[in-house]
């Protein structure tokens, strides 16, 4: 297993390299600069201002300040947000997100292991159904739609949570259940067609003619197999909630990165939108080797290392 | 098993499928209102004028979710297409080859997941418009693609949307390539791509078509948040999503016009309900 | 199972009436996170909001947007408002030293000093040789007409007659920055853990997009009449979660009226805690002079003739604006407004052939560009739809993404393009300013030597009157003659506060609302 980890992470390198470089070079060439505004800068000041961030000269010049830079482990200023490193701004703003996004993920995958395996179990039953109309449903209500639902419900007309804000339990209810309850539905549809698949093998078969209770089948057996198109998904499933999270932290005015990350792409404010895009890229690397280590130790046939 | 009803699944999801396209296609046409005709009824409830109501503008709000049906519909599909071909392929090879290949083939992957979705609409939309222009009036278009910088979210969002695909199928391939069938076929020396065709597609098709019907909505919301940032469908155009959000921001204490959010909203849930059925039937008469 | 749910919904109960933090007295929300509080940098009215109430400048405004005193406790000047004499008062920093006129003299070189690169360095130029100095012409500062005669006595020479000086003085620009603090931590002195202010709050703690968090300066010249201890200043992007705050308690006040859900308006106007009132901001379509079709004076007037104005203001903004036809908001005193163009279906018509396309035929494609928001959309297809039906001309929409509409802007890049403007100081010439030749702010390539020549001899103008005057035509040939540009209203600001509760805020044309004179009624 270590030299598959070891193999990995040496690719991992040229990879970052080419990520960074290439958000780098994107931001650098769309339209518009990061000073625009209402009020027009005047060309001596844009130049300026320009210089000061060593966005000047040529892109290769650019290039390799910002390479610079990183070399020496700074993530470089905020060009809209003066006087506040990007570090600061991550450092501040991601453990909301995380926060809030690992209660996300957990919340997703728990409800489609839960819902998919019971919905599998119970085929063609009217449980089955009624589970996937359920899922359904949340396919069809994103965060954006869920969200002032479940404002309306449970902050406005019982005004048992908050509306907005960050900072108690209460807090986190609302946003976890927004971003989470979507993409629980995505995974019960995920886990209930692969375990459809694996109820239905052979060995399965055998384990219940020799007399294995249906739980035991069900828990020790199936679901080890039929979990392993969602730890695929897992990776992805993590940086979709950490991009979806950007409308849920707008809406429930959350201090998180994810509307940091928009606005900056929108601000063009060039570094930020690199670090965020370090932080995003290491966590989905991290996701992955862990998805693929997972997944080798539940299947034992795969053969990664 | 039980066929003959699941014949019936899959003719009536296929009857409703079809009937969203045809009323995507022409339903418009047929309309008392251009979708772009404003008048002075804002926010009406349905009545018998406007079946489903009207928005902001006073305009009917069942010609815009027919109208945006197009755009979500061809969203969809390409969206559905490219992490068809293009995802299901890269994720059989990689799988099985294994190794050196597996891993170069994921770290790709990784590379285009990484890179900020937006900023590569925002610069494929600055350098590609003029060119695609000129290619939709070539061929013409214009009718089911209000704009040219549709292709171009298109073809952003193309390019991330057999990522996941790929990952899944890829996972998936790992697991099957060491079962007892998949080693016999390759003692009996057959080569990689028959295998991969005859033995390992027909078993990664439950999965494969399970996630297609989760990426057709994935991509129409993907589409919603980059129109909502201002890159995609434009004003006075709408698209599911577009309609979506604009029905979500309705949702408040004060006064709620819920038919601004019902009329897309079912629509969508219809359209994905069918397909999905599609799918489960699909799949429930391909398996075993 | 169900004991354990019924405890955690109890628990939530009670734990609902506390998501207000107990020890802040007033919360409001402020818009969007400010970027910066140094005067030098800030641009946006919520970083102006904080910096006013960090720092106090030589004047200041009160609740009702009147003029009064700040740092200095009385000015004079002479008979041609070309001389200023600031006297000021025995205040301090928040550590204890003494603000003395060479804070200010220091602090407006900081701004014009061409390395600082300030956005607003341009309010400035109304001191003699400040333009010079700030784009590198003049190197020796003390040529510049800001001396400190004493330690509280401050002299401003200025480079024309500017009765309204003393208005410009009390404008963000002119806050005095604390200068050995600047000296020492460089553009990090803003940070709460250095920040040296002289006005009536401190800043506590900047929590990013969530909330800045003030505390009452217990240095400050009139402490006793700050009554609110602690303040919170909320960062918020979505109307409906501004609204969802404040009717949940959790916010007691929002300041900023693009947070304020349009479609809800007229719901919420019914309200008494709706409060609306005009200020000196302008929303209007720009025309492109510089390209065909809008280079022709009869297109751009018939496209401004064909907007219904009324139509928009009843129908999308609802917020009681005032229908626009001149560039400048009433309600300065001694200006009369000019007369520009107003709805006028027939007559559009009649311009539009009169430019060559009777009845819109063969009219080219042109567009209408925008950036992104709900408002800008809606008025945009309003419009869209006016000049489909009163002209047949199909115009396309075009909405970019807040740095490509700039770009556009600035490259002339567009046909129409939606803009606003905000007054930075009581007086026409902060908005008839743009439309000089060549300014970065005028955006249309539209040149009127006639124009240009009118507002740099109005600012000679020492008797009141005659200025007025001049201004009044320039604006004239602004909007009813030549029409680069086509307004079509006026902004309401509007503030959501229960008024029988809260005092010391009120609407008014600066749209300036003070946090040292707000208070809580029903507390002493």
């Amino acid at each position: 297993m270590l030299s598959f980890i070891l193999k990995r992470l040496l690719l991992t390198l040229p990879v970052f390299f080419i990520v960074v470089s290439g958000t780098f070079l994107l931001m650098r060439l769309a339209p518009g600069s990061p000073f625009g505004a209402e009020r027009k800068l005047s060309p001596e000041n844009e130049a300026r201002l320009q210089q000061r961030f060593h966005i000047d000269g040529t892109l290769g010049q650019q290039f390799a300040a910002y390479w610079k830079s990183l070399g020496r482990g700074d993530l470089g200023d905020s060009l809209k947000y003066r006087n506040r490193t990007v570090s600061e701004i991550i450092g501040q703003t991601l453990p909301n997100s995380a926060l809030l996004g690992l209660g996300a993920l957990l919340l997703a995958l728990g409800i489609g292991v839960v819902a998919g395996s019971y919905s599998a179990v119970h085929h063609n039953t009217a449980r089955d159904r009624v589970t996937l109309l359920l899922a359904l449903a949340g396919i069809c209500l994103p965060s954006f739609v869920l969200a002032p639902l479940l404002i309306l419900l449970l902050a406005l007309l019982i005004p048992l949570l908050p509306a907005a804000g960050w900072g108690t339990p209460g807090h986190y209810i609302l946003p976890m259940l927004c971003l989470g309850l979507p993409y629980g539905a995505y995974c019960t549809r995920l886990v209930r067609t692969s375990m459809l698949d694996v109820l239905n093998q052979d060995y399965i078969r055998t384990a219940r003619a020799k007399g294995v209770s249906e739980p035991s089948v069900v828990f020790r057996h199936a679901l080890r197999v039929a979990c392993l198109p969602l730890i695929s998904y897992a990776g992805p499933l993590a940086a979709n909630i950490l991009t979806g999270s950007m409308i849920v932290e707008a809406i429930f005015k959350i201090p998180g990165l994810g509307a940091f990350f928009v606005n900056a792409v929108i601000n063009r404010d060039v570094f930020l939108v690199g670090g965020c895009v370090i932080v995003y890229f290491t966590l989905l690397v991290f996701l992955n080797l862990l998805g693929d280590i997972l997944m080798a130790l539940l299947d034992r046939r795969i053969r990664l290392w | 098993m039980v066929t003959s009803q699941n014949n019936k699944t899959i003719l009536f999801c296929l009857l409703v499928l079809g009937l969203v396209v045809l009323l995507a296609a022409v339903g418009p046409h047929y309309s008392a209102y251009d979708q772009k005709a404003t008048s002075g009824e804002q926010f009406s409830p349905p009545s018998s004028a406007h079946w489903f109501g009207t928005d902001v503008h006073g305009r009917d709000l069942l010609t815009r979710v027919l109208s945006g049906a197009r755009i979500s519909l061809l969203v969809g599909a390409t969206g559905a297409l490219v992490s068809l071909v293009v995802g299901v392929l890269y994720g059989l090879i990689s799988g099985y080859a294994g190794g050196w290949l597996d891993n170069l083939m994921m770290r790709f992957v990784e590379i285009l997941y990484s890179l900020p979705r937006l900023i590569v609409v925002i610069v494929l939309i600055s350098l590609f418009d003029q060119q695609a222009k000129t290619w939709m009036q070539h061929h013409g278009l214009a009718a089911w693609v209000p704009e040219s910088r549709l292709l171009l979210l298109f073809a952003g969002l193309g390019l991330v949307e057999w990522l996941t695909m790929a990952r899944v199928v890829r996972g998936q391939v790992l697991s099957l390539r060491e079962r007892a069938f998949v080693q016999a076929a390759r003692s009996m020396g057959q080569t990689p791509a028959l295998i991969l065709l005859k033995h390992l597609l027909p078993n990664l098709l439950p999965l494969i078509l399970v996630y297609l019907t989760l990426t057709v909505p994935s991509v129409i919301l993907e589409e919603s948040f980059l129109s909502f940032l201002g890159l995609g469908v434009q004003a006075p155009y709408a698209s599911w999503g577009t309609l979506l959000s604009d029905g979500a921001e309705m949702i408040n204490p004060l006064q709620i016009h819920w038919w601004l959010l019902l009329a897309p909203a079912s629509f969508m849930a219809l359209t994905l309900l069918a397909f999905n059925f599609l799918g489960d039937a699909l799949r429930d008469r391909i398996g075993r | 199972m169900t004991r354990g749910l019924s405890l955690l919904l109890a628990a939530l109960l009670l734990g609902s009436c506390s998501y207000r933090p107990a020890d802040v007295d007033f919360i409001f929300i402020n818009g969007p996170e400010p970027q910066s509080i140094d005067p030098a940098i800030l641009t946006g009215q919520p970083d102006g909001r904080i910096a006013s109430s960090v720092f106090e400048g030589l004047t200041t405004h009160n609740s009702r947007g009147q003029l009064i005193p700040g740092m200095a406790e009385s000015w004079k000047h002479d008979s041609n408002h070309l001389v200023y004499t600031f006297h000021l008062r025995d205040a301090s920093w928040s550590n204890g030293e003494k603000v003395t006129a060479t804070d200010f003299v220091g602090s407006w070189q900081r701004i014009l000093e061409p390395a600082t690169a300030s956005p607003y360095a341009e309010l400035l130029f109304f001191i003699k040789n400040a333009e010079e100095y700030q784009k590198g012409r003049l190197k020796d500062f003390s040529k510049v007409g800001v001396q400190a005669l004493d330690a509280r006595t401050l002299r401003v020479e200025l480079k024309n007659p500017t009765p309204f000086f003393p208005d410009v003085a009390a404008t963000t620009t002119y806050l005095p920055a604390h200068l050995p603090s600047v000296a020492r931590y460089g553009e990090s002195w803003t940070r709460p853990e250095y920040i040296v202010g002289n006005g009536p709050y401190l800043l506590k703690a900047w929590k990013f997009n969530d909330r800045i968090e003030l505390e009452r300066n217990e240095r400050y010249w009139r402490k006793e009449q700050v009554r609110l201890r602690r303040i919170d200043a909320l960062s918020v992007t979505q109307s409906n979660t501004a609204l969802n705050l404040y009717l949940t308690g959790q916010a007691d006040l929002i300041i900023d009226k693009s947070l304020v859900p349009p479609v809800l308006i007229d719901k919420l106007r019914t309200r008494t805690d709706f409060h609306a009132f005009t200020f000196l901001a302008n929303y209007f379509y720009r025309f492109n002079v510089a390209r065909p079709p809008f280079n022709n004076l009869k297109i751009r007037q018939a496209f401004s003739a064909a907007i219904d104005r009324q139509r928009i203001v009843n129908k999308i903004t609802k917020a009681g604006e005032l229908p626009a036809t001149c560039f400048v908001p009433p309600g300065l005193p001694g200006y009369l407004a000019s007369g520009g163009i107003d709805y006028n279906p027939s007559q559009a018509r009649q311009w539009l052939a009169e430019g060559g396309y009777p009845s819109g035929q063969n009219f080219p494609h042109v567009e209408l560009l925008y950036n992104k928001t709900d408002l800008n959309e809606q008025v945009a297809v309003e419009i869209q739809t006016l000049w489909r039906e009163v002209l047949g001309v199909p115009v396309e929409l075009k909405r970019q993404e807040w740095a490509t509409y700039f770009k556009s802007l600035d490259d002339l890049d567009y046909d129409i393009a939606r803009s606003s403007w905000v007054g930075d100081y009581p007086d026409p010439l902060t908005f008839l300013d743009c439309f000089v030749t060549g300014r970065g702010n005028n955006r249309t390539g539209w040149s009127n030597a006639a124009y240009d020549r009118i507002l740099e001899q109005s600012s000679r103008e020492t008797d009141p009157a005659r200025r007025m005057a001049a201004l009044h035509q320039a604006e004239d040939i602004l909007v009813a003659q030549e029409c680069p540009i086509a307004p079509i209203y006026f902004f309401a600001g509007i503030l959501f506060y229960d008024g029988k509760r809260l005092g010391g805020i009120d609407g008014n044309l600066l749209d300036e609302h003070p946090l040292r004179e707000i208070y809580w009624k029903d507390r002493n």
